[in-house]
């Protein structure tokens, strides 16, 4: 089963068309009539309910799929399927990835969300609790664009993994910030896939977008592996889930086909000769536990200190300090945001009230999300000091993505071929 | 795992490896010519805005100039269409293009799929190395590496954030203005001289008290400007528009500089009115530059030495006596109060200008008709403000941004008296409506709440002549020579004298006296008391329209061909 080129034949051309969407004025002294600008209808309640009942089916079939089924040719049909349904034909929103934000800004702010988004934001986590990140594998369609794509996946050595997997952490930190003091919805805004699903979108989300997929050929799901926030939140769901995949149906043979396959290094390969003495693991680890409140207490002022460049993530912020800047005489010319406060005819002060309210959130959240960097930083110092004897090879259920490859390379349970010389099929 | 290729003969596999190896190369080369083609045409169309074609605008300013000319209509239809057709094409291609770059990419994907799986050798998961033995050690060093890099980030992004130290200012600080007179009736909209020594008495006919008298090249309505050792004021006929400069010690003409052709200039006016003349607006200047603006839309600036700094026609104004408000300046910025048509047709603006550069800082359109006063930049209490006057409304800016603050509703008529400051209230008044006194301390439409007081005794109304105040009289002149003394606390009528002649020449405060200027001459030298009282008169013998300007201990003052300088010998 090879889908991918269908994905990217779709992806691509659809990416044209996002390009050509820009705007121009009418014709100079012509009879031209502007065509009225038509409002959409909302989504009514049947299409929501239709919405989650399809997450909720494409979430049991890829467990399914992936428990039962063991089937990646299933998994990959199931892909294409939730790209075509979730991605092109709902625009990629809504998603559990951004439904992140809304459940933030919910409880950041009070706002009011809408039932359909939680359902949607906890549906793939309850799922992660029992089965692992079935979402990632199968249904969700920013993992399926790019997991079609996969051409030639290189290793990444465990520790630059590891290093990079902050990034997500960051991320997520930075949205729900973003999120609870309702300035901005960075997910979506650098979705980088978002303009490749709705046909239209900048220039430079597009490029984004082709850019991660040509990266995605050598290294595979680069955005769900060190980047998507809501992966990160599924990780951890998965870490108390009852089944893991389990790559081999009964003994495991050691054969490390299935290391082999995993483009994304989640495999766990045994380590019952651990080189380490144990005494000495528990040296470090004890350091390392030592250093955790250290961490967490230097990422709450370092995140204090850069309260002041967050608070920019809020347009009011930023329109209130260029509007400073024009008067001081430190900037001199206008913006186009600066222009449009104006024209809206509202006091300055009130501008700058409103931001002056918005710096004080901000100062309580920046604190906050270093503090969450310093307690990711410190908890994954500690998790790499854990020692955790395995016999035979694992999917690591935190960061296995159900994709199915393990499934497909391994030999325990498949019947060999008979060689054309009678002897032992490889 | 079954090896692809043993299910293939062994000549049929190696001849697919070759084929989709080259095609997988051959549709590479597809994709990258596409996509540099595909980068030419994008930067072509970003930068070939039909819109800001240099023909359609020449034919746009054309159209404006001669709105009814259907031939010229019909022209720009024609260019908009052309250009049009051309844009869509390019962007027909760039569809088309995408298209292509598409294919070849997917051919390339496919045909390298293809070759990587013929290629492909069964793993050989024995021979793979295994992680290092200090995996745990060398991830916990990456992530202290990330850490180190974070915090870095965190302090360079607090530093940076940090509000930067303000720019030493390269404009003149409040005591160097006050030590000069650099616009029109001073620098902070109180037309009030700080010398102690007002020169007094003098006689232009005698000789007394006259430093030297120096012929003026062009006639002109605009007031002369002082810094330091120059004086600087325009002329200007239909034919030839200039700026010049003058030695304050002697008269010597310094340098004269004729306005030259500037790109983009509109047709001139039709007609202008003889009394508002071909330079009736003020220059302004901050001892490096002076700048000065003309009724034809020319706005030029010159380096103090006369070097041209930059040019700018503004368009034609449409104002049927003349362009006359006189520039104003506020730290690096020339401010024009450009005032035209009607309050509907959205000619109207407020413009700035760096005045080293020439920059347009920002353009404010304002709803206001034609007018004639002058701009004035004050210092108050809830911090600087621009004023303008323009019927119906005395509104004003922040004179860094142009943002409106207030604005308040209580001028009638054509609008030639500026607005004054004085004693925390700013002053605007017009004939048929009212001297208002405003305190500068709204926001948005203050007309109920912010008048401190009003007077409003039509025959003590000036139409040309603007107030004048010490911050504890207000002064009114009306063109008839109605001269009235208010009380400022409460708009109270002190006294009122008539001149009996014609003054057109704003009323000017230097060292607690009262400088009154008539049309025909003559000079009225006035005490500032709740009475009547003439200190001297004097004749500078010529026809006098302008206001005087004072430096130190001595006064400027333009009269119909000459610029004199009177003050002690």
């Amino acid at each position: 089963m090879r889908c991918w080129p269908l994905a990217i034949v779709i992806v691509l051309t659809l990416a044209g068309a996002a390009v050509a969407a820009e705007r121009f004025p009418p014709p100079e002294f012509t009879n031209h009539v502007l065509p009225t600008t038509a409002v959409p209808p909302g989504h009514s309640v049947l299409f929501d309910v239709i919405y989650l009942a399809a997450l909720a089916v494409a979430l049991a079939l890829a467990a399914m799929f992936v428990h039962v089924l063991r089937s990646r040719m299933a998994i990959v049909l199931l892909m294409v399927a939730s790209l075509a349904y979730f991605g092109w034909f709902y625009g990629g929103c809504l998603c559990p990835v951004g439904a992140v934000q809304n459940v933030a800004q919910a409880l950041g702010q009070g706002a009011i969300v809408p039932v359909l988004v939680v359902a949607v934001f906890l549906l793939p986590l309850i799922v992660a609790l029992f089965v692992g990140r079935a979402f990632c594998g199968g249904v969700c369609p920013l993992g399926a664009i790019q997991d079609l794509v996969v051409l030639h996946p290189l290793r990444v050595p465990s520790w630059l993994d590891g290093a990079l997997g902050l990034l997500r952490y960051a991320y997520l930190g930075l949205a729900v910030l973003a999120a609870a003091t309702g300035s901005a919805y960075l997910i979506c805004e650098y979705d980088p896939f978002l303009g490749l699903f709705r046909l239209a979108g900048p220039l430079t989300m597009v490029i984004a977008g082709l850019s991660l997929l040509a990266m995605g050929t050598f290294l595979a799901r680069p955005y769900c592996r060190w980047l998507c926030p809501y992966g990160l939140m599924l990780s951890w769901a998965s870490r108390f889930s009852q089944r893991r995949v389990k790559i081999a149906p009964t003994q495991c043979v050691k054969c490390r086909l299935c290391e082999d396959s995993c483009p994304v290094g989640a495999i766990q390969t045994p380590n019952d000769d651990h080189p380490i003495p144990r005494h000495q693991g528990r040296g470090v680890l004890a350091a390392m536990l030592v250093l955790l409140p250290v961490l967490i207490a230097g990422g709450a002022a370092a995140g204090r200190v850069m309260a002041p460049t967050l608070a920019r993530l809020d347009a009011t912020v930023r329109v209130a300090e260029r509007l400073d800047a024009e008067a001081s005489g430190a900037a001199t010319g206008t913006t186009e945001a600066g222009d449009a406060f104006r024209a809206t005819g509202r006091p300055v002060k009130e501008l700058q009230t409103a931001a002056a309210a918005l710096r004080e959130k901000f100062l309580l959240g920046s604190t906050l999300f270093g503090a969450f960097m310093g307690l990711a930083i410190g908890g994954r110092l500690v998790g790499l000091c854990r020692r955790k004897t395995r016999t035979g090879y694992e999917a690591d259920k935190a960061s296995c993505l159900a994709c199915g490859r393990c499934l497909k390379y391994c030999p325990v349970g498949r019947t060999a071929p008979a060689a054309p010389d009678g002897g032992d099929a490889p | 795992m079954t090896d692809p290729r043993a299910l293939w003969h062994p000549r049929l596999a190696r001849l697919a490896l070759r084929a989709a190896t080259a095609s997988a190369a051959l549709a590479a080369g597809v994709a990258v010519t596409a996509a540099v083609l595909l980068a030419v045409n994008h930067v072509r169309l970003r930068l070939a805005d039909p819109l800001d074609s240099p023909e359609m605008k020449q034919i746009k300013t054309q159209v404006a100039a001669a709105p009814k000319d259907s031939s010229l209509r019909q022209r720009l239809s024609e260019l908009d269409s052309r250009l049009r057709q051309e844009h869509f094409s390019r962007r027909d291609m760039q569809t088309r293009g995408l298209w292509v770059l598409a294919g070849a990419i997917v051919v390339c994907l496919v045909c390298a799929h293809t070759a990587v799986i013929s290629r492909r050798r069964l793993p050989d998961p024995m021979n793979h190395a295994s992680p290092p033995a200090n995996a745990s050690a060398l991830g916990r060093w990456a992530i202290a590496g990330c850490t180190v890099l974070l915090a870095a980030a965190a302090v360079l992004a607090g530093w940076t954030t940090r509000p930067p130290a303000p720019p030493a200012p390269t404009w003149p600080g409040p005591a160097e203005l006050a030590a000069n007179w650099p616009a029109f009736r001073g620098f902070d909209g109180s037309p009030v001289s700080r010398t102690s020594e007002p020169p007094t008495p003098f006689d232009v006919r005698t000789g007394k008290g006259v430093l030297w008298k120096t012929p003026l090249p062009l006639p002109g309505h605009s007031s002369p400007v002082v810094w330091d050792n120059r004086v600087f004021l325009t002329g200007g006929t239909s034919e030839k528009r200039e700026v010049y400069c003058l030695a304050a010690d002697d008269g010597r003409m310094l340098w004269t500089q004729t306005v030259g052709d500037i790109p983009g200039r509109e047709p001139p006016p039709a007609e202008i009115l003889e009394d508002t003349g071909w330079a009736a607006p003020t220059p302004v200047t901050d001892g490096r530059f002076v700048a000065a603006i003309f009724p034809n839309g020319d706005l030029v600036c010159y380096s103090v030495e006369g070097k041209l700094a930059w040019a700018v026609n503004l368009g034609t104004p449409k104002n049927g006596y003349g362009h006359a408000s006189s520039l104003a300046m506020y730290h690096n910025l020339v401010l024009v109060q450009y005032d035209q048509g009607s309050e509907t047709d959205g000619r109207s603006c407020l413009l700035a200008f760096d005045i080293a550069t020439g920059r347009q800082a920002y353009r404010r359109p304002r709803s206001v008709g034609q007018s004639w006063t002058s701009p004035i930049v004050i210092a108050t209490a809830v911090g600087d403000q621009l004023i303008t006057c323009s019927n119906p409304w005395v509104i004003a800016y922040q004179p860094a941004s142009g943002t409106e603050l207030w604005r308040v509703k209580c001028l009638e008529g054509d609008g030639g008296p500026s607005a004054a400051y004085a004693g925390g209230l700013v002053l605007a008044a017009n004939e048929s409506s009212m001297l208002a006194a405003i305190r500068p301390d709204g926001q948005g439409d203050v007309t109920a709440s912010k008048l401190a007081w009003k007077y409003d005794e039509a025959h003590h109304l000036p139409n040309i002549c603007s107030p004048v105040a010490d911050g504890t009289r207000a002064y009114l002149l009306t063109t008839e020579g109605m001269l009235t003394c208010l009380s400022m606390a409460d708009g109270r009528k002190l006294w009122e004298h008539d001149f009996k002649e014609k003054c057109i020449a704003s009323p000017t405060l230097a060292g607690g006296l009262l400088y009154i200027f008539t049309e025909k001459g003559a000079v009225h030298v006035l005490a500032t008391a709740d009475e009547y009282r003439e200190v001297s008169t004097a004749d500078v013998g010529e026809s006098c329209r302008t206001c005087p300007a004072f430096a130190g201990d001595r006064m400027f003052i333009r009269t119909e061909k000459h610029l004199l300088a009177v003050g002690k010998n």
